[in-house]
């Protein structure tokens, strides 16, 4: 059996890891663009069921004059 | 295996007991398991190492052989790569994130990936778009397979001595002006490096977290894992080719009767002792391996062209091969790395009276004529790797092979034949069978570690 841990005041210092500098910037750069991508994700999913709706209405009114 | 907790990590190993997809990937053996010890036993140990009451004792599977990024090929960095997106992933929608994105928290349990930093689950804020250990996911996976599939760096010549991999400025270094224009290379190392002065000057408010909806951040995030498993995924379908390759295809060194002798014999062996934990020295194909595997032996293979390691490596994964390929030299084998020395173990460490058994085929001239070791080395090494057996090919000076990479030197063993050879190898071993294969002067020895 092996056996490791050893207690150290500095134990919170191994939890790091270097979140780079340039790499960061450039993440936090594209989150910004994959956000836009969010919110336009959400406006055509709102539309859509409008859109939907909107189509099944002519369709039920075009049936009628006919 | 035991590991102690301490109370700073609780809450990490809290978040590591609690998931969902930990518990998935543990039961498909990807996730090392962690049993809690609370009994009499665990107090004693605690006394026993001096740690204070409030730490907490787990107990994991004793991997058979651990083993580090610089002795993968770049197959198992990749699929080292894929597993830690599948926990990135799957901790998502918990509300979970692992704090950091290294090789070096996973080792192999023969072909398959295996995650065993279980302190490196903690929870996520729900706002923060970031993913922190990106950047370090970037610089010990997909550079060093960038840096492999365009200019043939191996990660044996990354991670010996660099455990942070490659920074975007290393690869853009190494890149031509039109290379660093194209992707991976835009995305990965061009761009973070000229916004890398841009940031120093931002300072440490560059740092601060970010705060925003809970759905959008993990919409973020999970696009951007989506977008790291392409990249691993489009970089590491290579398929290299080196000058070992197609060597046995080229140069053959055996006919078709003296391959089928060899084979015979080495089955045999198997057939009749069934070591099992094998070393295969020089694996070259790992046509050995694979036979040793058939007869159920958990093999280690060695051989020191990373690109026939990882051809062995997509075998052994495809067909669940109980087989861990591993680019080592014997001659150089990996040395202790880390903090004094002691993070990491040397090879010889931990290979050292491991193996039931060990292969050297084809391998001894080489080690003798290119690396120079001598013969009496060489069979103390050996000695040294098995518990039992060794199994050894001979190869007489006037062999062909021995003589083109002898390269006029001839001279250097004059001296070396096959009574001489008996004579050296029964210092350490006894010898069990011998066979010298048709019309060649190869023979192969089933030897026995003298007690």
């Amino acid at each position: 059996m092996t056996a490791f841990g050893v207690p150290n005041p500095g134990l919170l210092a191994l939890f790091y890891a270097d979140p780079g500098s340039g790499a960061l910037l450039w993440q936090l750069i594209g989150s910004f663009f994959i956000g836009l991508l969010f919110y336009f994700r959400r406006f055509a999913a709102w539309i859509s069921p409008r859109g939907g709706h909107k189509r099944s209405q002519d369709a039920l009114s075009n049936e009628k004059s006919r | 295996m035991v590991r102690a907790v301490f109370p700073p990590g609780l809450p990490n190993l809290q978040a590591f007991q609690a998931s969902a997809t930990v518990r998935r990937l543990a039961d498909l053996g990807h996730v090392i398991p962690a049993e809690v010890l609370e009994d009499t036993a665990a107090r004693e140990l605690k006394r026993e190492l001096s740690l204070p009451d409030d730490a907490l004792l787990l107990r994991h599977e004793r991997l058979e052989f651990p083993s580090y990024p610089y002795e993968w090929p770049p197959e198992m960095l990749a699929a080292a790569a894929e597993l830690t997106l599948d926990l990135a992933e799957g901790l998502l929608d918990e509300g979970l994130g692992l704090k950091d994105a290294t090789p070096f928290n996973i080792l192999f349990r023969g072909s398959d990936a295996v995650f065993v930093d279980v302190l490196s689950v903690e929870p996520r804020a729900p706002g923060d778009p970031v993913w922190r250990a990106y950047a370090q996911f970037v610089r010990t996976f997909l550079l060093p397979l960038i840096a492999y599939k365009h200019f043939r760096l191996a990660p044996d010549q990354v991670f010996t001595g660099r455990r942070e991999g490659l920074s975007p400025e290393d690869v853009y270094r190494m890149s031509s002006p039109l290379r660093r224009l194209l992707p991976p290379l835009l995305g990965y190392a061009t761009i973070p490096t000229w916004l890398s002065a841009r940031s120093e000057a931002r300072g440490p408010q560059l740092y601060q977290p970010r705060h925003e909806a809970p759905d959008k951040a993990r919409f973020v995030l999970a696009s951007r894992i989506r977008s790291l498993r392409k990249a691993v995924r489009s970089i590491g379908g290579f398929s290299p080719s080196s000058h070992w390759t197609g060597y046995a295809e080229t140069h053959p060194s055996y006919t078709r009767e003296q391959e089928s002798a060899k084979k015979d014999f080495v089955r045999r062996w198997l057939a009749e002792d069934r070591p099992h934990s094998l070393l295969d020295v020089g694996c070259n194909t790992g046509a050995y391996s694979v036979e040793a595997a058939a007869a159920g032996a958990r093999v280690v293979a060695l051989d020191a062209d990373a690109a026939l390691v990882g051809r062995l490596y997509r075998r052994a994964a495809a067909q669940n091969l109980t087989i861990l390929p591993l680019v080592v030299n014997i001659a150089q084998p990996s040395p202790a790395t880390g903090w004094r020395n002691q993070e990491c173990p040397s090879f010889l460490e931990r290979a050292c009276g491991q193996f039931d058994a060990v292969l050297m085929l084809a391998v001894l001239h080489h080690l003798m004529v290119t690396e120079r070791v001598p013969l009496d080395s060489v069979l103390d090494l050996a000695a040294d790797l098995t518990r039992d057996w060794l199994l050894i090919e001979f190869i007489s000076p006037q062999d062909p092979m021995f003589r083109r990479i002898v390269r006029g030197r001839e001279e250097l063993h004059a001296d070396l034949d096959r009574s001489g050879f008996e004579q050296a190898v029964q210092r350490r071993f006894r010898i069990v069978r011998s066979l010298t294969l048709p019309a060649s002067e190869r023979t192969l020895f089933l030897l026995r570690r003298a007690a």
